[in-house]
Parts: structure tokens; sequence; C-alpha cells
């Protein structure tokens, strides 16, 4: 009876057992692994490339009319997912100042595992301001309205117009909680006193 | 005091910025789909509420096009793909936590031109306004809709030029813009070959010419070429070499730049001056005789 035991486990320890479940931490998700046989190996040549796995149970293709389940490691083809944030929707400038530039700022955070990369931009835009920033300030005294944008991410330099289409962050690559402050900036002289403001839509998508 | 409020401004700022919780998230980013003319297909997006609170979001069929960086830019009035596509009007109501997969229909014209065409569906959260600068927040999912039919692929190179003709430096930029001529969307890749004035090739460099380039797109780059080795003055031809498509035809472009390095100047400015030399002791000799 010992000796059954004995060999019983000793081929359970070459058998492949099924881990389940996606693991993540803080920094990393791993979405699916499989533990088989053999083979794990990712193949190339000129013109094909070939990701394998062996031993494992249930990895096939199973279908009816209306339906067509796809079992096993090489079936789990996650989707590309797109995460958006923004810190604050509220951005209050106060009452502008002659004698200083008023400053208020958001953040935004991207997370988008397209190996194309993301770009935000502005996708909509509404309301009055004071007239736009073209000289790449906003400086003390002077009718003037624009942004600055911060972060590994950013695609502005110096302050610049608040404009549609304007892209404010872009990456090439794959991003996770990827942060991009914004400024904005408001001055004025006597001649633009008024009240202002302005209601902005932030796109976020994947790159082509 | 401005540099004191900047940086308060900044400390604030990445105070706020120090609490990343993703507001929601779509899933796919991308959409792509083959479909006959006149035919019908439903396309699912999965929308995900990662706030404390239950949110509203509403869907909405955009253009896009891509600028010449390769960036997506969103508008209306670009293809007609943004009137094959019908959402839910209805807001969507999410759970804290929860995700929900919505449906939209795709359906071409039945004479609609075989290629590629594109739309982008944004979900936007809802938010009230509010401050003197009100930001809202969409998430867009590109939409690649082949028209199944006979395409064209085609690919022009635009420019290829050098800042000018005559170069002393051995690194310089240039300017290359390609446009997609044909119907569908281009894989492209490039390489730099350059020549010297018999024709022999002296290197090959490759050119980052960026993503797929969409019908009717053009894109713009600034590629930096460089004379590898030490190199005699005189032309050089520079051929771009544009590979794109699934039938990698290649399309290429010349230019040619007179190559004087430095060291050549400074070598016909020595040889001139020792020829002036000469030329003066000779004729003084000439004189005493």
């Amino acid at each position: 009876m010992f000796k059954i035991g004995i060999a019983a486990a000793v081929v359970l320890l070459f058998v492949p057992l099924s881990v389940y479940g996606e693991m993540s931490s803080g920094n990393y998700n791993i979405y699916a692994d499989s533990i088989g046989f053999s083979g794990g190996n990712y193949s190339t040549s000129t013109n094909y490339s070939l990701s394998d796995t062996i031993g494992e149970s249930g990895a096939a293709s199973v279908s009816s009319t209306t339906y067509i389940l796809n079992g096993g490691y090489q079936a789990m083809n996650q989707d590309d997912t797109l995460g958006f944030a923004i810190a604050t929707t509220s951005v209050d400038l106060g009452t502008l100042s002659k004698t200083a530039v008023n400053e208020a700022g958001t953040a935004f955070y991207v997370s988008c595992n397209a190996i194309s990369g993301y770009t935000v931009s502005i996708g909509a835009l509404s309301g009055t301001m004071p007239p736009a920033v073209s000289d790449g300030s906003v400086t003390i005294g002077s009718d003037e309205y624009g942004l600055s944008t911060g972060g590994n991410a950013a695609a502005t330099s110096g302050d610049v117009a608040v404009t549609n289409g304007l892209i404010l962050a872009s990456t090439s690559g794959a991003a996770y909680n990827a942060t991009t402050t914004v400024t904005f900036k408001a001055s004025y002289s006597t001649t633009q006193a008024g009240s202002y403001s302005q209601t902005i839509t932030l796109t976020a998508s994947a790159n082509f | 005091m401005k540099a004191l409020r900047f940086g308060f401004l900044t400390l604030g700022i990445a105070c706020i910025a120090s609490s990343p919780a993703l507001a929601f998230s779509v899933s796919p980013t991308r959409i792509n789909l083959v479909i006959d003319p006149g035919k019908q297909q439903l396309v699912g997006v999965t929308i995900g509420n990662s706030e404390n609170t239950s949110e509203g979001f509403t869907l909405a069929v955009s253009g896009v096009k891509q600028d010449e960086t390769g960036r997506p830019h969103f508008g209306s009035g670009f293809d007609r793909a943004e009137t094959w596509v019908s959402c839910p009007a209805d807001p969507i109501n999410i759970a804290s936590g929860a995700t929900k997969k919505v449906f939209c229909y795709i359906h071409p014209e039945k004479n609609a031109e075989p290629g590629s065409h594109y739309a982008a569906l944004l979900v936007k959260k809802t938010v009230a306004p509010g401050g003197t600068v009100s930001v809202n927040e969409q998430s867009a999912i590109l939409l690649e809709i082949i028209v199944a039919g006979v395409v064209h692929e085609g690919l022009s190179i635009e420019h290829w030029q050098a800042p000018a003709a005559v170069q002393t430096k051995s690194i310089w930029n240039t300017t290359l813009s390609l446009k997609n001529t044909g119907t569908i969307s281009l894989p492209i890749t490039g390489l730099v070959e350059i020549s010297d004035w018999r024709g022999q090739r002296i290197s090959s460099e490759p050119l980052r010419v960026g993503n797929n380039l969409l019908p009717g797109s053009v894109r713009t780059i600034e590629p930096v070429v460089s004379m590898t080795g030490n190199r005699f003055p005189g032309p050089y031809r520079f051929d771009a070499v544009i590979t794109f498509g699934r039938s990698q035809v290649a399309s290429r472009a010349t230019l040619t730049v007179w190559y004087i390095p430095p060291w050549s100047i400074a070598g016909v400015l020595g040889f001139a001056v020792v020829a002036a030399l000469i030329i003066k002791l000779k004729k003084k000799k000439y004189r005493s005789h």
C-alpha cells in the first residue's frame, strides 16, 4: 500500500496541474498562465512567428451553430484596454488679476496596453476665455489665456493656446498610469474685464 | 515670489496626481472588421467603472483621421463610415466596480467603396460643470471598417528634401513626406541608401517611418542622415526607399547633396595660399633677373 502511495506521488510530480486565476500587483498584471510538459517558446522567421505551449488539458476548440469556445492558454488573447481619469474636473482660476498670472491645474492618468501607445487631445471646447496666448508665455498685465503640460508623455512646450484638437499627451508604446499635469493660466488688462468660463472635453485614445 | 508660487502650484498638482484611480476604462481600444457592402455587423465595447460611485456614460460616433505624425485627430465629415455606425442613444449607468458591454451596429451602404474606412466610438463620462474651467473626459475606440472588394495599394513620396544642396556637416536633418494614395491602410517600412558619385552604395540606414498610414493621409517625418567615415568631397545620392502594404512594393525618391567637409575647405584654402606664395616668389625671382 505504501509503495502504491509513493508511486502515485512520483506520477503526480510529472503530471501537469492547472493553475487558475489572474494575478496582479501594484505594477504588474499576469492575465493568463500555463503549466505544461514543454513548449512556451516564441519562434520567428522572416514571414512567420509561432508561440507554442504543449501539454495543456482542454486546449481545444469546441463549436455549435451559434458559439465557438476556444480553450487553452493560446486562446487567451486579451483585448487592449484604455483606462482614463482626470484628477479634478473643476479648475478654478479665481478672480483674474492685473498684477499676477492666475494659475490652476489638474492632472490626468492613462493606462493603455496598446503597443501603438496613446494620445490625449482636446476633443471639444466651449465657453469664453481671454484671448489665446500666442507668444509662448502668459504674462502679467496682458490679455492672455493658455495652458502648459508636464510629465513624461506631455506633448506641448511652453504656454499654448487652448484649441480644439490640441494634443496634450502622447506615447509611442504601452503605458501604465502615465501622469500628465495640465496648468491653466490666465491674465488680463483693464481692456478685457469680464466673466469667463470654459468647458473642455479631453479625448483619450490608442494610436492607430 | 513667482518661483515660490509655481512651486506651490506644482506641489498641489503633484498631490492631486499622487492618487491615480482610473475612473473608467474601455476595451478594446481598436476594432478592425471586414464587412461586405450592404451587410450589417455588431461590435461590442466593454466599459468598466472603477469609481467609488455609480457613473453615467454616453456613447457617440465621431470621425477620425490621422495627422502628419500618425496620431488620431477627431472631428466630423472625414469619412462616410461615420454614418454607418449606430450606437445606443440612452445613457448607460454602471455601478461602482462593474463593467458593462454595449453593442453598436456597423452597416455600410450597398455602394460603399471597398477599402479602409474609419470612425470612432466615443465613450463619455457625464460630469456636472463647475469652476472656471470644467474638464470632461471621454475615451475613443478606433474603428477600422474594411469594406470587402477590390482594393488598391499606393504610396507616393511627396517630398524628400535636405535643408541645402551643399552640406559641410556630416549629420543633418531631412524632410520626408509620404502619402497613402490607395484605398486601404498601409504598413510601411523605410531605409536610406547613400551612394557616391560613381553610383556605388556606401551605406544603408533604416528609417523610422511610424505606424500604418491611412488612405489619403500624409506622414511627415524629419529623418537624420549622416555621412559615416571620412568621405571625400563631392556629390552624394540619398535614396529614400519606402516599402509598403501587403504587396511589399517599394517606392523610391532620390536626393543629391554636395558634401564638402571642413577639412577639404581648409585643404583648398591652404593649397591656394601655398600656390599664391609660390607664384609671388617666382615673380620676384623673375623681376630680379
